[in-house]
């Protein structure tokens, strides 16, 4: 029966832990709090070791707001800095991917070496008064971690190692990713008007796959697709057993027998959801890297890489090419779904319309159960010092 | 249509004609009658949508299809959840060339809108088209198309060919 306004805005009869309350997407408190909280304290995904091809190679992501800028020093070490001229302030680097001997600030034309130690100053004989010194004027250093081909940024001196922060999770991804050298050969950006987790959600439950049409014929129908389990990790990220999708049962495709990536079998499906906000998605033949730039609590920069084989042939590489664009890309059946999936959810959020988000489904943590949300926003929980369900009444933990 | 196009010489009148195709292709795909899209173009009709990425430095395949392809997708196209509202194109013929007789290359520019349910109109990408013609038994059929596009952030993207 439908409800009266008062019933509609009470929150639903489930546990605490089993439903959002909608400000969690839509309050900018939040969104700086989780920067502050979440984003500055923990990994985040910068790019794939393909995309720093050779010593001098840099590349530019954001974390939390801040510009960062990794890059490939001599015997192949990588480092990442805060993108900021430590004279002013000025970007060291101003596009988005380049090669460089040296780093040289454009500004005052400050430069720095690939270990962020500063190595000229304009004039420097106007600083010996007071200082600063070339020895005291470095970068500042970000931590790196690389796995699997993935490079991980953290701007917390003291975060947790990468391999403990993960886990085990990341196994079911190993073999396709670590055993022959990959890389990117897609990239795209996209805004999305919606909540940066709203769209992380969309890569974890896996219920909201009866609203595409891909995946209703090619994996919900299919055999086994409902006797998989999550595995989920105590930080919040979320993985589940391999699974063969029938892409035949779309119309006008065929099945993904050939150009497995290494460990799969033909059409198989493998991911992981890696907390705070990036998955890693293996579609028999190609992978997708997910992640995301929060901008405002409504608005949000996706960054989506697609990756094949390093130096396979133009043949293999068309087909693979295919693969991926069949769902993914801006032109994939899938992509454009999941936007408007989200999108019109935050429209309902904002409006007030929405209050309240149900995460309460169970079935045994078999593939549509809900507790990789419900453990994801314990953790997200846990470090805002706020239950998702109810944010603005403080709790300690 | 051979009696106006020689090898490197394409006469007003041809122009004009190759013009007024590229548009008709242009509000047919509007509409999305692809039925008579479809029918403009060659039994052997390619599509393509590339772009290139300053973040990979390389060029990028967003979509590629034969034929048949092509038309098994937009088949499907109404099956699938949408974004909501119409899409216009408006091309600029820019170069017509004829490399050899019976085939013309067109480069136009194109601008591609969407206006939403409520009416406002905004501009979603910005590109070129380059299309393969041919006469067949007298009429322009399209050979290929290829959709070179400036834009790489496209929103939520689209199910619909550019």
């Amino acid at each position: 029966m439908s409800r009266t306004a008062a019933q509609w805005d009470s929150p639903p009869p489930v546990p605490d832990d089993h439903f959002v309350d909608s400000l969690i997407y839509t309050d900018p408190t939040i969104l700086t709090e989780e920067r502050e909280k979440i984003f500055q304290k923990g990994w985040k995904f910068a790019c794939h070791e393909s995309e720093l091809p050779s010593v001098g190679s840099y590349r530019t992501t954001d974390v939390a707001g801040v510009s960062v800028v990794v890059l490939r020093g001599p015997k192949n070490k990588v480092r990442a800095f805060v993108n900021a001229c430590p004279h002013r302030g000025a970007p060291i680097v101003r596009d988005t991917r380049g090669t460089a001997d040296k780093l040289t600030c454009f500004y005052h034309l400050w430069s720095f070496n690939s270990s962020g130690d500063c190595t000229g100053m304009t004039r420097p004989e106007g600083y010996e008064l007071t200082g600063p010194k070339k020895e005291t004027s470095g970068l500042r250093a970000v931590k790196v971690a690389e796995k699997l081909g993935l490079i991980f940024v953290s701007l917390n001196d003291d975060v947790e190692d990468f391999d403990t922060h993960v886990g085990d999770s990341m196994e079911n991804v190993a073999e396709a990713l670590g055993t022959v050298p990959l890389e990117v050969f897609h990239f795209h950006r996209a805004v999305v008007h919606a909540n940066w987790k709203q769209w992380h959600e969309t890569n974890m439950e896996l219920y909201h796959e009866w609203g595409h049409v891909v995946n209703r014929a090619t994996s919900i129908a299919v055999k086994g697709y409902h006797d998989r389990k999550w595995q989920i990790h105590k930080n919040g990220h979320g993985t589940m057993k391999p699974f063969q999708v029938k892409y035949q049962n779309y119309k006008g495709w065929t099945a993904r027998d050939s150009l497995e990536l290494p460990g799969l079998t033909p059409g198989e499906f493998r991911f992981v959801d890696l907390f705070p906000n990036t998955t890693v998605i293996i579609r028999a033949t190609n992978i997708r890297i997910d992640t995301s730039i929060p901008i405002a609590p409504g608005l949000t920069i996706i960054e989506q890489r697609g990756l094949g084989v390093k130096g396979e042939s133009s043949a293999d590489r068309e087909e693979r090419r295919k693969h991926h664009n069949q769902l993914w890309g801006p032109l994939g059946r899938n992509l454009p779904e999941d936007f408007i999936f989200v999108e019109e959810v935050m429209k309902s959020c904002v409006q007030g319309a929405s209050r309240f988000g149900l995460i309460s489904r169970h079935e045994d943590l078999l593939a549509q159960d809900d507790e990789i949300m419900r453990a994801y926003y314990r953790v997200w929980s846990e470090k805002m010092n706020r239950k998702a369900s109810d944010p603005f009444a403080m709790r300690s933990c | 249509m051979h009696d106006v196009i020689s090898k490197n010489e394409i006469v007003s009148d041809a122009v004009e004609a190759v013009r007024m195709f590229i548009a008709r292709t242009c509000l047919q795909l509007d509409a999305e009658d692809f039925e008579a899209f479809l029918q403009e173009c060659h039994p052997d009709f390619s599509y393509s949508v590339t772009a290139f990425s300053p973040d990979l430095d390389m060029g990028m395949v967003w979509m590629k299809h034969d034929r048949a392809a092509f038309e098994g997708m937009t088949r499907m196209i109404p099956q699938h959840v949408r974004v909501q509202g119409s899409f216009a194109r408006f091309v600029v013929l820019a170069d017509v060339a004829s490399d050899r007789p019976g085939t013309i290359k067109v480069v136009s520019r194109l601008l591609l809108t969407h206006t939403d349910a409520e009416g406002k109109s905004s501009v979603r990408a910005v590109g070129k088209y380059r299309d393969v013609l041919s006469t067949v038994e007298g009429d322009l059929k399209l050979v290929s198309r290829e959709v070179n596009l400036d834009t790489r952030e496209l929103g939520p993207g689209l199910h619909i060919p550019i």
